[in-house]
């Protein structure tokens, strides 16, 4: 008898553990006063501080999830296991594992470029515990092929990664702590600590090749969840004829075209984002 | 003659392209400079341009998911590395660094930035780009070399551990069959040595691997609380031979380090001490804690045997190396002893002279 109990305290204090450990990888953020879980993903490139200028409008009603993406923002860098993230598949991994530990339901899935193929993985992947999906600016395939026009080809994607490597160099993990601690300059640390997007340039470009070299055709068939294609009118890593694309191949999906430039309207127009979204929920 | 400075000369001419763009990327306005860098006319970029038009696709992608994303979270982007698209098409390596100019409400009027052509410095930068990838590639296969030089001396060892104890075994077996005359008896004693020494050589490199294997963070250490522990254990070796051990310590220094390691260190130069003694005195240790700058030191000094240092030197921390052969030993004993110092941060050193003793000064870094 007292054997049994042991394990199950024994079970119940590794289940904690993990489950710390699940939201301290990914720096998962709650906040919202509402029931009903908003789950936003980021898309590559910066963390989940891209989201703040649009949360805030779904805090009264909302319960808000946050998280960085394993080796983006704040998360466990320790925990990029590149051959575990060398597909998407890795990603919606932890987002699942994420939804299990904060036990959510009915959620309402919103992802933001690169996540959009996270986010709708996850649907397929489960689908009785997300509610809506919410696709930010998707690409099924950012490359070119016969028949179908992602907008890149392949020397483009080389010349992205020459240009993170570029921007990076001389960055080092190693002396960044030595930069932060900096005393004499106190307010060149308080501008590190802040700063924003700060990726670790070699899961950066790892993180660049699996994202530019996907290919997500296939699956946006096997969508059943309730979806909404945000589309940027003028959009030069996702164009409108992408977005279409998306749009007829998810069964239940509404298209809706924002008045917006950029890659990043949630960042750029936040005030069409959330309206967009509001009449996709209401 | 005076010196009339003109303000929009100095614009004009300035050496970095300036460009200034609608929240949105229209571009507003530019300098001299700028359409000197990328071939256009004022009529063919001003209300008709957008700032991406000037990137080529790769620089797209990275405007949109990191320039434009910081920009906008920070108010400010700097030194980011691109390729500006002239008109002819060719490319020019350049540096922008971009701030959002904000009107009374907060909102921002229109981007200003500068663009700093670095196409010399390029050329380096590919260069030392390419020596780093290099350097992370050799590092990935050193790395993977010293994984398989550990599994194999880990096989290595456990392959010889069992037969050499079969051959113990089966040799005491056979020593209760042969005829006990002075020839065999010598023999036996010969094959006896061999296998003990075997087997002290086959325990020194399992030693060695554990060493070489362990890689955990260093723990906070009272040295003086793991030296008098560790001296416990030979109080009484020593005073049974009329020895003496004196020691002197600083009070509660810190280190940082691995506690079996330092006690594994301690335990090992004492009993060299107490192995290596001459037998025309008593043996007296003295053991010190000394203060040196970044490290406590622990001075450990007998009045011993002691080695030829011209002769020997720091041969003395090398595998399999041994100075006296009067006694037995693996040879190992002192590598480790170097190997686990090193894996502390902290080093090593010994001063001795023939028939006057051996001095260690082990350093372990203060916390």
């Amino acid at each position: 008898m007292y054997c049994v109990y042991k394990t199950i305290l024994l079970c119940q204090k590794e289940h904690n553990i993990m489950s710390e450990n699940v939201l301290k990888r990914n720096n998962v953020k709650v906040v919202g006063k509402g029931v009903q879980p908003m789950l936003f993903i980021h898309g590559f490139g910066c963390d989940q501080n891209i989201w703040r200028f649009v949360t805030p409008a779904f805090e009264e009603r909302y319960k808000i999830i946050l998280l960085d993406l394993v080796g983006c923002g704040k998360s466990d860098d320790s925990a990029y296991d590149p051959e575990k993230y060398d597909t998407l598949q890795g990603h919606v991994n932890d987002v699942l594992e994420i939804c299990t530990v904060l036990e959510l339901k009915n959620i309402i899935l919103v992802g933001h470029s690169i996540s959009a193929n996270i986010s709708l993985l996850s649907c397929i992947s489960n689908n009785e515990i997300f509610e809506k999906l919410i696709l930010v600016c998707p690409s099924p395939k950012f490359l070119n092929e016969d028949g179908y026009t992602g907008g890149f080809d392949q020397k483009d994607i080389d010349g992205l990664i020459d240009a993170i490597e570029s921007n990076y160099l001389g960055w080092s993990k190693a002396i960044a702590p030595v930069i932060m601690s900096n005393v004499e300059r106190p307010e060149l640390s308080n501008e590190l600590e802040e700063s924003f997007c700060s990726n670790n340039p070699e899961i950066a470009v790892h993180f660049a090749k699996v994202t530019f070299l996907c290919d997500n055709r296939s699956d946006l068939e096997k969508v059943k969840t309730k979806s909404l294609v945000l589309q940027s009118k003028t959009d030069n890593l996702a164009a409108v004829s992408v977005g279409e694309y998306v749009h007829k191949k998810i069964k239940n999906s509404t298209f809706k075209i924002l008045e917006t430039n950029g890659h990043c309207p949630h960042l750029s127009h936040p005030k069409e984002t959330i309206l967009a979204i509001d009449e996709f929920l209401a | 003659m005076e010196f009339q400075l003109d303000h929009k000369d100095l614009y004009q001419s300035a050496p970095c392209g300036m460009i200034c763009t609608s929240p949105m990327g229209d571009v507003l306005e530019v300098n001299d400079r700028f359409l000197e860098f990328t071939g256009y006319t004022r009529d063919e970029v001003i209300g008709k341009k957008h700032f991406v038009d000037f990137l080529n696709k790769a620089g797209k992608i990275y405007y949109d998911t990191t320039f434009a994303v910081i920009l906008q979270l920070q108010n400010a982007v700097n030194e980011l590395s691109f390729s500006l698209v002239k008109k002819d098409n060719t490319e020019l390596s350049v540096l922008i660094n971009a701030i959002n100019v904000k009107n009374e409400a907060g909102q921002t009027k229109y981007v200003q930035s500068i663009i700093v052509d670095i196409s010399y410095r390029k050329q380096f930068e590919s260069q030392l780009i390419a020596a780093k990838k290099n350097a992370v590639e050799l590092t990935r296969k050193l790395s993977k070399a010293n994984e398989n030089l550990e599994s194999f001396a880990y096989v290595a060892t456990h392959d010889l551990k069992a037969p050499i104890n079969k051959v113990e075994w089966f040799f005491s077996k056979l020593k209760d069959t042969i005829p006990k005359d002075e020839n065999s008896l010598l023999f036996i004693k010969y094959l006896e040595n061999s296998i003990a020494q075997f087997k002290t050589t086959v325990k020194g490199l399992e030693e060695a691997i554990k060493v070489y294997s362990l890689d955990t963070s260093l723990e906070r250490l009272n040295l003086e609380e793991v030296i008098g522990e560790t001296i416990q254990n030979f109080v009484q070796e020593i005073e049974k031979k009329k020895g003496v051990i004196e020691t002197k310590f600083i009070n509660d220094g810190v280190i940082l380090g691995h506690k079996i390691y330092v006690q594994s260190i301690i335990n090992n130069i004492i009993s060299n001490s107490i192995k290596y003694q001459s037998p025309d005195r008593p043996l007296h240790l003295e053991i010190t804690t000394i203060e040196i700058s970044d490290y406590y030191c622990v001075k450990i000094t007998d009045n011993g045997l002691g080695m030829d240092m011209n002769d020997f030197g720091d041969k003395i921390f090398g595998l399999f190396t041994r100075y006296h052969t009067h006694t037995e030993g693996s040879g190992m004993g002192l590598h480790i002893v170097k190997k686990m110092t090193e894996q502390m941060k902290g080093k090593i050193t010994v001063e001795s002279e023939l028939n006057k003793g051996t001095t260690f000064k082990v350093y372990f870094r203060k916390d």
